[in-house]
């Protein structure tokens, strides 16, 4: 198999757990962990899999993701600790029951 | 050839710490399993001939935000809870419907055009002092207002609204 | 290009300079609404000298790959009459805000509405579907702001997530839209893709539809993602009134509108159906609530229902002239309602019909406004909306549609004259008040709008000049129309005063929709979960043991993985066993990951079905 082949099958595994920790609604920090390995396996792409007359452009663009999901990182655990101070719990599912 | 065979052992390496997160029971297991998976993407990035975002995501992911994550956790999880929630399977069914359709599509998508595997350090140089230059100037800014707001988010300390 | 940049420039001089000016002592309010009132007279000067070709701008705005994508605007007869009511709306709504808000600090308001009328005229003029998209964002994001703007009251707060939630799950469709869009035609101009409509495939156009429209049907708060827009009536009155009644909401009937040629016939059929359920079902419960915000929201649900259904079946341009006129009919009773809850004395949260109507003294003028709009409300002749309502009936194909909205129209009038009755106007002490004051110049203007003659010098005509593709009809096609209203307000008056009313407003508010409907979705859901335990305990136990079982044996065998591992997995096959009940109750919870799930699932089997790439 073509290295090409098996990067994209990554890339997709990758991403698909990334949908499945987010949805699965458990831990909090799960949550973001499910965030950033989508964005991750969309960098993943970018680097790999940029056309002959953009050379170094998806790295560019990579870069700029990377940016980003550094600031969702940053605020989202901040927003969690805040949260884990309110509710003195982290799971969202529990949360989500002390509400009701 | 050896590079393929290194690329090969990161992606099963990562994805073996991927079944980690998602099976873990202490939450710490879970932090160190994600540095694991940032790790191996790190060493892709490198064979992809991208040493700059290589040494980044070394710097970023390794250093800053798995640390931060780690900090996350044994700032919340005093007592290293374990996950014990009943949490239903049927949540996963959209990302195995997901993996379905991108898998049934995998033909299709192949890329048929590939740069040739070089590094790439000078034309991100190039790129980001040329035509991305303003969107460089407002990644900075973003970082800055992230900073700030977390800062205050995490530090501020609320009005007597704890239960 | 300055005819586009003008307007757009008022607001974003808005946008920056509410905090300057309030340094040197200026009332925020004040600066917004003057900047707002610069905006709309440059809009009225273009389009008094309209003369129906579209005044593009097309910058670049960045470029990926070699492949650029254009910042484009256009001004044309599709967007000018509704960029010019929406900034007309929007100018008499903020002016309002300054008596509704009273004293305090609201710089946080006014910015927030600068920036939403920023977002809005962008959707509106954008002729580029990237920057419509990054527009609907902006809009949806600005409503989220809007609704919590009091931050002490937890159900504002609790509303405002809902709509947010509720409208993300939505987006998602766009962006299915988006991706497929792309793929097709490598571009998202909307010239190139009015041009190229025909040439691209079937199925491609119907999921790059299917998702627009759930875009559509999460703004728009269509049927099944309907219930974030009562809950929105939390915020305050003035957002209620600009954002969830007449302009925001109204933003996917302009869409339908907009991009009308992308969508197919079979689309087009459940754009109908979503619409006739939604006025059908808005118009039965705006006849049960107790609470005057609460009525009207769902008054604004039907007659989003009926624009809906109207562009999903007729034409298009009926459903956008009723968004116009009803726009200004809801906006300015919605100012209305506020000025009744604050002649009673309550507040926002507090607004039960049955409190509102015997308390304080009331002006004259209220009493007379009132009565005006609610009569607009129902497309009573000399009115706007009749027009309107005229121009969308009569496009309508077929009998059962055109029956559906005769019974919808017939609640409007049910529900707006529960309305009256509750609010008792020219009774009670009269006061007497300046004509002129900020509280009575927006609700007069709009309603002054609301009048048949700036549309259509014809009152019992149908359409506007505004909208060309008007069909002229004989008057004995209109007089059916004028008869049903005319004659079901005339039995109305009848039935004023006698024992019926009261008898019915007994009972009505146990006529709920979820009372009737709940017991029979539980019947089902405890039938469903009998089923699936059955098969449950007989066929997935032994299958789940046997995963189970072969899993702990291989992780033995294999002998590598940490305790943590086997545990989980045995842990995750036994979680199988649990699975039937829980996912019954999913979509009922309110669970963020609710709403995703249910929109990434459902998407992702449009796409199985439709898609061969």
């Amino acid at each position: 198999m073509a290295v090409e082949q098996h990067i994209l099958i990554f890339s997709i595994l990758l991403f698909c757990a990334g949908i499945g920790l987010t949805l699965l609604g458990g831990e909090l920090i799960r949550i973001l962990i499910g965030i950033e390995l989508m964005l991750n396996s969309a960098n993943l792409n970018l680097v790999w899999f940029t056309p002959a007359n953009a050379a170094g452009e998806g790295s560019t663009i990579a870069l700029f993701i990377l940016v980003i999901s550094v600031c969702e990182a940053a605020v989202g655990l901040a927003v969690l600790l805040r949260v884990y101070r309110y509710y003195r719990t982290s799971s969202a599912s529990e949360i989500n029951q002390i509400r009701e | 050839m050896a590079p393929e065979k290194f690329i090969l052992t990161l992606e099963a390496i990562a994805l073996l710490a991927v079944v980690g997160i998602f099976l873990a029971k202490k939450i710490f297991n879970t932090a160190l399993f994600f540095l694991t998976v940032m790790l191996c993407l790190a060493g892709i990035y490198g064979f992809a001939g991208s040493t700059y975002l290589f040494i980044v995501q070394l710097a970023v992911y390794g250093g800053g935000i798995a640390v931060l994550v780690l900090f996350a956790v044994m700032i919340t999880g005093k007592k290293f809870k374990t996950n014990t929630f009943p949490v239903s399977i049927w949540n996963l069914l959209p990302a195995v419907l997901v993996l379905a359709l991108l898998l049934a599509n995998l033909k299709s998508i192949a890329p048929s055009a590939i740069s040739e595997r070089e590094t790439d350090s000078v034309l991100i140089g190039n790129y980001l002092s040329d035509q991305y230059l303003v969107a460089f100037g407002f990644a900075g800014f973003l970082l800055l207002v992230a900073m700030v707001g977390a800062i205050i988010v995490a530090v501020h300390k609320p009005e007597n609204h704890g239960r | 290009m300055e005819t586009i940049l003008l307007p757009l420039g008022f607001y974003l001089s808005a946008l920056l300079l509410i905090r300057p000016f309030k340094m040197i002592g200026l009332n925020p309010g004040d600066v917004a609404s003057i900047f707002f009132l610069g905006s709309f007279f440059s809009l009225l000067l273009t389009f008094l000298t309209f003369k129906g070709n579209a005044m593009v701008l097309d910058l670049n705005w960045f470029r990926i790959a070699g492949t650029s994508i254009n910042f484009s605007l256009s001004l044309d007869h599709q967007s000018l009459p509704v960029w010019l009511f929406v900034s007309l709306t929007g100018l008499a709504i903020t002016f309002w805000s300054k008596y509704y808000l009273g004293k305090g600090d609201h710089e946080r308001f006014y910015l927030i509405i600068s920036l939403f009328m920023i977002a809005m005229a962008l959707l509106l003029v954008s002729a580029n579907m990237l920057l419509t998209f990054f527009a609907w964002e902006l809009v949806g994001l600005c409503s989220y702001l809007l609704i919590a703007y009091n931050r002490d009251d937890a159900e504002a707060i609790e509303a405002s997530r809902a709509a947010l939630i509720i409208n993300k799950a939505g987006d998602l469709g766009f962006i299915v839209a988006l991706m497929v869009i792309y793929k097709e035609l490598g571009t998202f101009g909307l010239s190139e893709l009015q041009t190229s409509s025909g040439h691209w495939s079937n199925t491609s156009m119907t999921i790059a539809a299917a998702g627009l429209l759930t875009a559509i049907v999460a703004k728009s708060a269509q049927f099944p993602l309907h219930s974030w827009l009562p809950a929105a009536m939390a915020g305050p009155t003035p957002v209620s009134a600009l954002l969830h009644s007449a302009t925001m909401v109204a933003a996917g009937v302009f869409l339908l509108y907009r991009f009308n040629f992308i969508f197919p016939e079979d689309i087009r059929h459940l754009t109908g159906i979503i619409g006739a359920t939604t006025t059908l079902l808005g118009g039965w419960n705006a006849l049960t609530q107790r609470k005057i915000k609460a009525l009207l929201a769902y008054s604004t649900l039907s007659q989003l229902g009926l624009m809906v259904m109207t562009a999903g079946w007729g034409n298009p341009e009926a459903s956008v002239f009723h968004l116009v006129s009803h726009g200004l009919t809801k906006a300015g009773l919605f100012l209305m309602a506020g000025i009744w809850m604050m002649e009673a004395g309550k507040s926002t949260s507090e607004n039960e019909l049955e409190h509102l109507g015997n308390a304080g003294p009331k002006a004259k003028k209220s009493s007379i406004i009132l009565l005006m709009l609610t009569l607009m409300l129902t497309g009573f002749p000399l009115s706007a909306t009749f027009l309107s309502k005229e121009f969308m009936l009569s496009s309508l194909p077929a009998t059962a549609p055109r029956l559906i909205f005769i019974v919808s129209s017939l609640l409007t009038i049910l529900y707006t004259g529960r309305l009256l009755w509750y609010l008792k106007p020219f009774s009670g002490s009269q006061q007497e008040e300046r004509f002129f004051s900020v509280k009575w110049a927006s609700p007069i203007l709009l309603t002054i709008l609301g009048v048949w003659i700036f549309w259509n010098v014809n009152p019992l005509g149908s359409g506007s000049h505004l909208f060309p593709s008007v069909t002229h009809h004989p008057l004995s096609d209109m007089l059916p129309g004028v008869g049903i209203i005319a004659g079901s307000w005339f039995a109305l008056w009848l039935l004023w005063n006698t024992e019926l009313f009261q008898t019915i407003e007994k009972y009505l508010p146990e006529l709920r929709p979820e009372r009737l409907y709940l017991p029979v979705v539980m019947a089902l859901t405890t039938a469903l979960q009998k089923i699936t335990l059955f098969i449950d305990q007989k066929i997935l136990d032994g299958i789940a043991n046997l995963i189970g079982y072969g899993t702990v044996t291989l992780a033995h065998l294999i002998g590598f993985l940490d305790r943590f591992l086997v545990d989980g997995f045995i842990l995750l096959s036994g979680r199988l066993t649990k699975f039937t009940g829980s996912i019954l109750r999913r979509p009922m919870n309110g669970q963020i990951a609710g709403y995703l799930w249910w929109t990434v699932t459902g998407l992702m089997l449009l796409l199985f079905w439709q898609w061969n790439p």
